[in-house]
């Protein structure tokens, strides 16, 4: 061989080389084409074949690198949502916590002062010691379900809704509710406890916010499946909401969207923490006096 | 003789400050645990003092307030008050982006800062 083709041949070297060497440089070495060892082999060949085994060594270092830096950032999500739930707690505590108390500490000093009857101060440090102790219990409980606590079994949908709509409806007349269930999936591998709870929720509040003015309650429940999620579509004609404005109040935590029926305003907030969870989603569309209609995804397993 | 309303959805914390602002000052108050009301009675009224509390549903303080500047309620003679029993940094910065806003007091509430006198 002589001195001209060698040259020749090295100069096609270094331009095969000069983007992976670019690219390694700056890191961005996974956006470049494989390095590939022409089949006729020559003279470089060995060259070409070492300078494979290190852009192959740093292409999968980077893979790994990539890999970490995606559960690092999934981490980070889910510290932020801790974050976030905790100064939910800060906040709740800062207030639903210390209204009860400062109000039973005044009572307890107009009782000292004997300036007015006792048996009416007593009544209202009772009320304010019952609240406390609801907030706290409502504390604990959602404390309790910030771990993931669900194991995944089958669940049959069409006993599960019967089953909780008797629980949820044993206090309400049913005379004047018409129920149209479509089971077109009837099971799937999820956490059953979530879905009961999912299902309680929807038909309680359904019950609690019926519309007075309309002659039937009806409730309608769907459940389909695609490829790769579950959907359950539920609705209600009751007294609806005034949405997007009050989708807040409907899924956060200590608040209700309507004012003059009693709730203690976490049961969707925790309906909407299991649906996450199962890395679903939930939506709600509707209008004031309307009905609302809920849709649940959920991936499938 | 100084006029008084308080709007707070507790009971309790109202049934005490009433109490307390009628019999050891002289003072008139009147509750109301729903803010549309409130609204409704402001439009016809002018107090001395609102004493007002923050977390209340559906409408909160804020809202309230807002609702108040919007329906040019806001006179020279009101004076606001923000009643919470929230220490939370949040609702005092909140509070403080309202000039109609005179104090921010955490329950229990210290009368002295009212500026009415005892009986």
């Amino acid at each position: 061989m002589d001195s001209q083709s060698l040259n020749k041949k090295i100069k096609a070297l270094s331009k095969d080389l000069y983007p992976h060497l670019i690219n390694s440089m700056l890191g961005d070495f996974s956006k470049t084409d494989e390095f590939i060892i022409p089949e006729e082999e020559d003279e470089l060949t060995p060259i070409r074949s070492g300078f494979k085994i290190i852009f192959d060594g740093i292409n999968e270092k980077i893979n790994e690198i990539e890999k970490i830096n995606d559960l690092l950032s999934k981490r980070n999500e889910e510290h932020l949502e801790t974050i976030k739930r905790l100064e939910e707690f800060t906040y709740i505590s800062s207030h639903d916590l210390r209204a009860p108390v400062v109000n039973a500490k005044l009572l307890v000093d107009l009782l000292k002062e004997d300036k007015y009857p006792s048996g009416t101060i007593i009544e209202k440090l009772d009320q304010s010691i019952n609240n406390l102790d609801n907030t706290l219990n409502d504390l604990i409980n959602i404390i309790a379900r910030t771990k993931p606590q669900h194991q995944l079994v089958e669940v049959n949908l069409e006993n599960t809704f019967e089953h909780i709509w008797k629980e949820a409806s044993k206090n309400y007349s049913t005379d004047h509710i018409k129920i149209n269930t479509t089971f077109e999936q009837n099971t799937m591998e999820t956490s059953k406890v979530y879905i009961e709870n999912l299902f309680y929720n929807l038909i309680s509040n359904s019950l609690k916010y019926q519309d007075p003015k309309k002659k039937h309650l009806v409730l309608n429940l769907k459940t389909e499946s695609t490829p790769n999620s579950i959907i359950i579509t539920y609705s209600d004609n009751g007294l609806g909401l005034n949405l997007p404005d009050d989708q807040e109040k409907l899924f956060g935590i200590f608040t209700r969207a309507h004012d003059h029926i009693q709730g203690k305003g976490i049961g969707m907030y925790i309906v909407n923490q299991n649906i996450k969870e199962l890395e679903g989603s939930i939506d709600v569309e509707g209008s004031l006096n309307k009905g609302l209609s809920f849709t649940i995804k959920i991936p499938n397993r | 003789m100084k006029n008084i309303i308080i709007i707070d959805d507790d009971d309790i914390h109202n049934f005490i400050l009433e109490n307390e602002l009628t019999s050891s000052y002289q003072c008139q108050v009147q509750c109301f645990t729903d803010t549309t009301k409130a609204t409704l009675y402001l439009k016809d009224n002018q107090p001395d003092i609102i004493l007002l509390d923050i977390n209340m549903r559906p409408m909160n303080g804020f809202e309230f307030l807002e609702n108040y500047i919007s329906n040019k309620l806001v006179n020279n003679k009101t004076k606001i008050y923000i009643i919470s029993s929230s220490k939370h940094e949040k609702d005092i910065n909140k509070a403080k982006t309202f000039p109609v806003i005179t104090d921010y007091l955490v329950k229990p509430i210290n009368y002295s800062v009212l500026n009415i006198s005892q009986k």
